[in-house]
């Protein structure tokens, strides 16, 4: 797998219109989704499926101009597919089939000469943690493992983007930490792109580089995450008891401080910093919390901040 | 990997691969050889060879028995083996048998799971989709309409009624005529009727129809109620044993009149049909919605 | 209420050989409690015994009071909300929950509909057919049906699968109001983030047994055998680790390098109250104090790996 020139943006989009009869589902979109795992986020009905189908090449766009690793899916889908690896959000799969059988038919519908195919299916498999079970008919898999199998198919071709669609749907919360770690570490150590589409913004901040936000069929934010959660500058401080005593003598000290829902919110300045400390040590309270006051991304999603 | 003097720890970490790709169009053939195996119960349990199998064995019998009976029997007449039309109209239930067992186990299961959208999201559109299936289907059928004609051949050679080494060729290519247009019709037309639900059974009763019923209701037609022989063309098996017939230049006097339609319409009905079966299942599955 | 919504007594369910549910008890009271677990615990199993769609092998349920397989009174007091797609494509909203009304035996079926599916945030006069709706909407209609006749106890099996996080959000404070309302709302759900909104009752099962039950804060202070662990940024990490580990107020240190800590502590409390004067002591700035297991997904692993 080659990565031709490290900063290219995986997909570009530039005032994508997709319109269903009179239903307009993209109104214009903008997008540049780099290198790296980037998340691709918005309501249900907000667009982020027509994307997906037009990068692709499944439906053909109505106005503007869209690159996928640099070539046009709608004159060279076949290409484009052929690079991509994509795991549904369904869980429809062939009852019969073993998972190992089903990952190699698939990477060999991708393209991979019979006998590849057969050893990355294997090695794709063992990589999910599927290894003792890749001959168990993958109607026979339970919901955690059907997830596992459909991320194999995907990787299994080395493409060099992989769609994941609604990855951890079903799965309990330790299994959902396993996934999440495991794409983590597709798209950093295996060098691989990924584009996950997912409605847990919790997780979109566990492993994602960048997100795009979609919503009434535009792009509304997108960036990294380090740059969206920006926000103003500040620390939240969160004490076992006393926080009025704390903040008085706070602002004793001549420093701003508004309270929220127990917590109290600060400037962070180094004075700030020793003032707080000196403050709970006075009063020999429990300091339980120290953080910077960033915006979380369900703040950025909902429009909540400045 | 580090090495130290004499000990190495090698890396089991993931791979990228560097190695050849296929091009795009090879996905047809993959998926075609991959249609073809399936259908037919390889690579699956016992249970999913029964039915197939048992549909070949009734194609091949007679064919088997004829062989048997050239080997062993004396004097033989060349009247006392079937003849290749002949033998295409005994086994046309067998073969609308097959085609309603292969067809449907084609198309439809790719539709109830989530398969049909998984080829689409690779280097495959609807179209090569459809050529690949087809291909699989077809091979499948040449099986049984080959197959049973190559082994009366065979028949024919050790009973001492065989081509003259200068015939040969062409009656061959006669055997392979036949065997072709004849799997491209059924194949064509099952799938056709696959091609409208994503439920095998449904789609093997709605073949079944489509390739039986129209045999039963059309030569009483023709004979009582005195409709045109042309509607002679929507029976398949007297279309296929006919086309046969025509193509190896043999005459039939108990079943249904040879030169009642020309040749060339006979012809132009089949074509006609294979074309049909095809364009039918493109335009279902240009309307399928399969993403999602 | 007076006596609790729902009492589970020694509870066992098995089919053939396998054991889905073993020895289970616990007693859920009005406001919000989620029951967790991972796939194949026997949630889904012990939420059919609940509504009475399913009988114990062994032990009791009992909802109000009463047996919900034997009393159809009691049933009527059960708001179901199941985990699979099921509504009538073919209706409208308004006839789909009309529809649960009349099952339930309401005298107004419809009046109910109407006044239910404003709650959820719907329009009750819209004549789409369900088929038109979107997942999010036709979870809310579910929700409708689950609650139109006005039950005092709500099962709700993973209700917001399948949700964006706004739609989430409105589903979750019309749990919380329903709870409030003082009805018996038990939740199952794997988004422990939406969970911890929905309050601090939870109920753990795995392998098919109660694993934990109570307010998750109070279960994090018990797991006493796994020590806390809290994550702190300094500008002098050796000397304030130091002066922590030989104060014993932390048993276990991590030096992760950039000046930041990670801590293990018997006793999270004390660990709180030592930290700022031992930090002033050595003239240690604090720039960041965060715990690191406390939350709702650390109890969890915490009490499903336990065994």
């Amino acid at each position: 797998m080659q990565n031709a020139s490290e900063n290219q943006p995986v997909i570009s989009a530039r005032g994508v219109v997709k319109r269903y009869g009179r239903a307009l589902a993209l109104a214009g979109l903008d997008a540049e989704i780099g290198p790296g795992i980037t998340g691709l986020l918005g309501s249900n009905g907000a667009g982020k499926t027509t994307f997906i189908s037009l990068a692709l090449g499944l439906r053909s766009r109505n106005e503007g101009e869209l690159l996928v690793l640099g070539r046009d899916p709608a004159t060279a889908g076949i290409e484009v597919r052929s690079r991509i690896g994509y795991s549904p959000e369904h869980h429809d799969l062939p009852a019969e089939l073993t998972a190992t059988d089903f990952v190699r038919h698939l990477a060999e519908m991708h393209l991979l000469p019979r006998r590849a195919a057969v050893q990355r299916a294997n090695d794709a498999l063992w990589l999910v943690g599927l290894g003792e079970e890749r001959f168990r008919p993958v109607g026979n898999m339970s919901t955690g493992q059907r997830q596992r199998v459909k991320l194999a198919a995907a990787i299994a071709h080395d493409p060099e983007l992989v769609l994941l669609d609604e990855p951890t749907d079903g799965l309990d919360p330790m299994q959902r930490t396993e996934m999440l770690a495991l794409i983590r570490r597709i798209g950093t150590e295996f060098g691989m792109n990924i584009v996950l589409s997912s409605h847990h913004l919790e997780e979109a901040e566990r492993i994602c580089d960048a997100v795009v936000i979609v919503e009434g069929g535009e792009v509304v934010r997108a960036g990294t995450l380090a740059d969206l959660r920006r926000g103003p500058e500040g620390i939240v401080v969160e004490v076992d008891e006393r926080a009025d005593e704390v903040a008085s003598i706070l602002v004793a000290r001549g420093i701003d401080v508004t309270q929220e829902a127990g917590v109290l919110l600060l400037a962070a300045t180094d004075d700030a910093y020793d003032a707080v400390r000196d403050a709970v040590a006075e009063l020999e309270v429990g300091l339980r919390r120290l953080e910077p006051r960033g915006r979380t991304l369900e703040d950025v999603y909902l429009g909540v901040g400045a | 990997m580090s090495t130290g003097q004499d000990a190495r720890l090698y890396d089991l970490g993931y791979r990228s691969y560097d190695g050849p790709r296929e091009r795009p169009a090879r996905a047809i053939p993959a998926l075609a050889e991959f249609t073809a195996r399936r259908v037919l119960g390889l690579g699956r349990g016992g249970r999913h060879k029964v039915l197939p199998a048992v549909t070949l064995v009734i194609a091949y019998l007679p064919a088997l028995f004829s062989v048997a009976y050239a080997v062993f029997a004396r004097n033989i007449l060349p009247g006392d083996l079937v003849s290749y039309g002949d033998y295409m109209f005994f086994i046309g239930s067998a073969l609308a048998l097959f085609a309603a067992l292969v067809a449907p186990e084609a198309l439809c299961p790719d539709r109830r799971t989530g398969l049909l959208g998984l080829y689409l999201a690779g280097p495959l559109d609807r179209t090569r989709y459809l050529v690949a299936k087809g291909a699989g289907v077809l091979g499948a059928m040449l099986l049984i309409t080959l197959g049973p004609l190559l082994f009366m051949l065979l028949a024919f050679v050790l009973a001492g009624l065989g081509p003259s080494v200068s015939a040969t060729p062409k009656l061959l290519l006669r055997i392979f005529a036949v065997g072709l247009v004849t799997a491209l019709l059924y194949a064509s037309l099952s799938l056709a009727v696959s091609s409208f639900t994503s439920r095998r059974a449904v789609a093997a009763v709605g073949v079944v129809l489509v390739l039986f019923v129209p045999a039963l209701v059309v030569r009483p037609a023709i004979e009582s109620a005195g409709a045109p022989n042309a509607l002679d063309l929507f029976s398949s098996p007297f279309v296929v044993a006919n086309l046969a017939y025509r193509i190896f230049g043999e005459t039939q006097e108990n079943h249904q009149p040879v030169t009642h339609l020309s040749t060339g319409l006979v012809v132009a009905g089949v074509a006609a049909a294979i074309a049909l079966g095809a364009l039918v299942c493109w335009l279902r599955y240009r309307r399928l919605e399969a993403f999602r | 209420m007076t006596e609790p919504g729902i009492v589970a007594e020694d509870v066992s369910k098995w089919f053939g050989p396998l054991v889905a549910v073993s020895d289970v008890s616990f007693d859920v009271g009005p406001g919000v409690t989620a029951l967790l677990g991972p796939n194949g615990a026997g949630k889904s199993t012990m939420f059919r015994m609940l509504c009475g769609l399913a009988r114990p092998s062994k032990g009791t349920v009992r909802v109000l009071g009463r047996d919900p397989r034997a009393e159809p009174w009691v049933s009527r007091q059960i708001g179901l909300m199941p985990q699979q797609e099921s509504v009538f494509e073919a209706l409208t909203a308004r006839e789909f929950v009309a529809l649960g009304a009349t099952l339930q035996g309401l005298s107004n079926p419809d009046g109910a509909a109407a006044s239910v599916l404003e709650r959820v945030g719907l329009d009750p006069s819209d004549s789409r057919h369900l088929q038109a709706y979107s997942k999010g909407m036709r979870q809310r209609v579910k929700v409708a049906q689950a609650i139109v006749h006005d039950p005092a106890v709500l099962v709700l099996d993973e209700p917001l699968t399948g949700l964006d996080p706004r739609q989430r959000m409105d589903l979750v404070s019309l749990f919380k109001s329903l709870g409030d309302e003082g009805r018996c709302v038990i939740v199952s759900s794997h988004v422990l983030g939406e969970v911890e909104r929905l309050g601090s009752r939870v109920l753990v099962m795995s392998q098919g047994r109660l694993a934990a039950a109570g307010d998750f804060h109070e279960l994090r202070a018990l797991m006493d055998d796994r020590p806390m662990r809290i994550r702190v940024r300094t500008d002098k990490p050796r000397e304030l680790a130091g002066a922590l580990v030989e104060a014993g107020t932390a048993v276990g240190v991590r030096l992760e390098g950039d000046g930041v800590l990670e801590l293990d502590a018997r006793d999270a409390r004390a660990l709180a109250r030592a930290l700022p004067p031992v930090a002033r002591e050595r003239g240690a700035r604090l720039y960041e104090v965060h715990p690191l297991d406390a939350d709702l997904e650390g109890v969890f692993r915490y009490v499903v790996e336990r065994r």
